[in-house]
């Protein structure tokens, strides 16, 4: 498994980690030959087969003196933090899942200890590392060519690099020097280094785990040095390449006083000198001075002791609160939130006749009076005023409750209306004529006569009725008035035509 | 058309669709998902000032945690407080006198889904619809220590869902649960896992610290579990640091560290017998410490643990 590379990270079930020894790339950086080998058999009329050959240079290349921000997905000890991180071991996370093992650490055999990370995270003192420092075994990062990297000059061990690699003068590259002796007793050995490194795989679908928000792989550097207790630390990620002879346990020939390592980054952090474990934290809730864990209640004094009432209105959550009076009166009410110390019957629930009112119209009618003792309790109506002043001052919501309750009231009228009118042709039809031998318009006439007989309207007659009726009620035949009357003609076109005949 | 009907009659025939409405013979007025949502939120105390919620600072102290109980009288006022906005006339009134108990119902129901929606997740399905509501408040530095402090409540080992948990400020956190849990558990955040040692208390020879062993997946060891005997001793590492003239501290000898674990793991236990890095990283990895706060033992008094020995707390 660590020798392949996962394409699909998301077979990880939610909240699990799955752990790699590592992920290797296919091929580490380094300069690669491609050779092709083609031979032609059975070619007639020739002794041998021939052989055609050719080359193809290859560099795979890969982060190797600067590892770009966005490499790094997170740190512990958070940068500049104080926190109790004295029993931990510092760690580096790349969302680069193969970063670590991209290059090998020895850049003169890169097929061996292909699990051994090019790349270590060292843990430096306050005392270590401050410029201010006596003790100081380090410098401050500083910039040098390529060139100087491998030739730093007189008691500077440099990296082996290999003789493949010639420096130049216009590549730059951040380096440390280090006191040799200093450096490899808190640097890994060899043979450790690999253990200080590994993949793992999580699937964040349902929860955030270890600050990864993406699916997939990351690989981690881990120190192996506890930080100081009480003081500034610095964890310092450095390349160990060509470094592989020059680790803890190693011996160095020559004079060299110092090691030059290449800077990949640094951080600092405080490691706070009380003990700040989680548990402990807890556990300090109950100690002298802390609030400690009980109900939501106010502690009993003697005084309220000996006083039946106050008692149990402490123990029910009540508190005292001064209440400016409308009419100008300064009192004490009980007043108490949402959050109570003991359960509740829920009056909603309960029947009209035990005590469920029904939705309260005004605050007022949700305050509460004791004659007994003459204290108001104003619980129940400062929940109403606040519920009210937290809708009015969300203005999508008052206007939609105004909205959805206005629609609603709309439609209920409109459909008892409907249904009257429903009911009252029914009853036309029913009563008055014989259901079918009726056409509408004279149901809705005989219906609207039925309906206003009994109102004493002023009768306004139209100019049809008029001329019927008063005007000309000697010209027309019944006959023809009838015939007027259901064709909807119009009497001064019929004296017109009866004029003519 | 108004003129065809009485205005008495229409009036009552107006109040009989209501009843029916109530009865159900008539569509009900469906409350929108907007202002049930809203009624929801504020319900469940989205927005409600916290002096409403603590009208004395000596109800919540400093360090402390306050566990209680969902006044539900309360929210159905606050709601009832609510509806009240946009009342013009005897029908608005009206119609909250119809409707109230439906539009209770409404608000009940999306309390138990309203955090899942917050989150974009399915909703929980345990959660008692109007039932009780109970939670706590906890003031601490632990709060802001902690960014992702989990919070587990169960009822006789079944995990009750949380309907709302936010921060009121910085140190201060409110968590609410539907149920009455008889166990809270306060877990260090699972992001805080990290590479982590456990000094030897009291210091052992040879040794000064040590690590709690698991499982790797390898002949019976569930892959992270941590390993234990039959009476039920955690299997212990033990490393220490690099010692000698000149030797800075806080070097952890790693190569002595792999060589202890891997002779003191069972046979079986390891691949061919050999410790990776993978498996290194996860004998390492320190794992998130709880805080449990029980019915009867140690719930709701005020009952300082003693229980210091990281072996028992340890999960």
């Amino acid at each position: 498994m660590s020798n392949s590379i996962i394409t699909n990270p998301g077979t990880v079930g939610v909240g699990d980690i799955q752990f790699f020894d590592s992920i290797q790339p296919p091929l580490k950086a380094d300069d690669y030959i491609l050779t092709a080998k083609q031979t032609i058999q059975n070619v007639v009329d020739s002794g041998d087969d021939p052989e055609y050959d050719a080359t193809k240079k290859l560099i795979i290349e890969g982060p190797r003196f600067v590892l770009k921000p966005n490499n790094i997905h997170s740190l512990f000890p958070p940068a500049n933090q104080q926190g109790n991180y004295a029993n931990f071991l510092p760690n580096i996370v790349f969302n680069d899942f193969s970063l670590p093992w991209s290059r090998a650490i020895n850049p003169t055999d890169t097929t061996q200890d292909e699990d051994t990370p090019w790349m270590g995270l060292l843990t430096l003192y306050e005392a270590e590392y401050l410029e201010t420092s006596s003790t100081r075994k380090i410098t401050t990062p500083h910039t040098v060519t390529t060139e100087q990297l491998v030739n730093p000059g007189d008691g500077i061990l440099p990296p082996d690099l290999g003789n493949d690699f010639e420096g130049n003068d216009t590549d730059k590259v951040t380096v440390v020097d280090i006191d040799l002796k200093y450096f490899q007793t808190i640097a890994p050995k060899l043979e450790e280094l690999k253990y200080l490194s590994h993949a793992r795989s999580v699937n964040t679908d349902g929860k955030v785990i270890l600050n990864m928000d993406a699916d997939g792989c990351f690989s981690l550097c881990i120190g192996n040095r506890v930080p100081g207790t009480g003081q500034r630390n610095m964890a310092l990620l450095v390349s160990f390449e060509g470094h592989q002879d020059h680790l803890s346990g190693s011996t160095i020939m020559g004079s060299y006083t110092k090691i030059r390592l290449v800077h990949l980054g640094s951080w600092e952090f405080t490691t706070a000198d009380l003990d700040r474990e989680f548990l402990n934290m807890m556990e300090a809730l109950c100690q002298p001075g802390n609030g400690g864990t009980s109900l939501i209640q106010l502690s009993i004094d003697k005084a309220t002791e000996q006083n039946a009432t106050a008692k149990e209105a402490l123990d029910i959550g009540y508190v005292a609160l001064q209440n400016q009076m409308r009419i100008g009166e300064n009192a004490t009410s009980w007043y108490r939130g949402p959050l109570v110390p003991s359960p509740t019957k829920r009056e909603s629930s309960q029947l009209p006749d035990n005590g469920n009112y029904g939705p309260y119209i005004y605050s007022d009618h949700a305050m509460h009076y004791d004659p007994g003792t003459g204290i108001f309790n104003h619980a129940y109506s400062a929940a109403w005023q606040i519920g009210r002043l937290l809708a009015l001052s969300d203005a999508s919501f008052a206007q939609g409750m105004f909205n959805w309750r206005a629609d609603y009231l709309r439609s209920i009228v409109n459909q008892v209306k409907q249904k009257n009118t429903l009911a009252a042709a029914a009853s036309i039809q029913t009563e008055d004529v014989p259901v079918g031998t009726v056409n509408l318009h004279a149901a809705t006439r005989s219906f609207f006569t039925n309906a206003f007989q009994k109102v004493a309207w002023d009768k306004l007659k139209s100019r049809k009725q008029k001329m019927l009726t008063d005007q000309f009620s000697e010209v027309f035949t019944e006959a023809e008035k009838k015939a007027i009357e259901e064709n909807d003609e119009d009497p001064l076109l019929k004296l017109h035509q009866k004029f003519k005949e | 058309m108004a003129s065809l009907t009485n205005r008495g009659d229409l009036h009552s025939d107006v109040v009989n669709q209501f009843i029916q409405a109530q009865a159900g013979e008539y569509p009900p007025p469906v409350l929108p998902d907007n202002l049930r949502n809203w009624l929801a939120q504020l319900s469940l105390l989205y927005g409600v000032p916290v002096e409403y919620m603590v009208p004395d600072i000596r109800l919540l102290p400093i360090e402390s945690i306050r566990f209680f109980y969902l006044d539900r009288n309360w929210l159905d006022r606050m709601v009832d407080g609510a509806l009240s906005v946009g009342v013009l006339s005897s029908a608005d009134s009206v119609f909250n006198l119809s409707f109230y108990k439906q539009i209770y119902d409404e608000v009940d129901k999306a309390q138990l889904t309203l955090r899942s929606t917050l989150r974009e997740t399915p909703p929980a399905v345990s959660g008692e619809v109007g039932g009780p509501i109970t939670g706590f408040v906890f003031r601490s530095q632990v709060v802001s220590d902690f960014p992702g402090i989990e919070i587990n409540l169960t009822q006789g080992g079944k995990p009750l869902p949380i309907i709302r948990m936010d921060t009121l400020s910085s140190n201060t956190l409110l968590c609410m649960v539907s149920g009455v849990p008889d166990k809270v558990e306060f877990i260090q955040p699972g992001e805080g896992l990290q590479f982590g040692l456990f000094p030897n208390d009291p210091p052992q020879d040879g040794s000064d610290f040590h690590l709690f062993l698991r499982g790797l997946g390898q002949s019976g060891y569930p892959a992270g579990v941590q390993i234990e005997d039959e009476r039920g001793t955690k299997l212990r590492g033990y490393g220490s640091f690099r010692a000698g003239d000149g030797q800075p501290e806080g070097v952890v000898d790693i190569k002595s560290l792999v060589d202890n674990i891997t002779t003191t793991m069972p046979t079986g236990s390891l691949q061919d017998g050999k410790l990776t890095s993978g498996g290194f990283a996860i004998q390492m990895t320190k794992t998130a410490q709880k805080q449990p706060y029980e019915s009867g033992s140690n719930f709701p008094p005020c009952n300082p643990s003693t229980n210091t020995d990281p072996v028992k707390n340890e999960q």
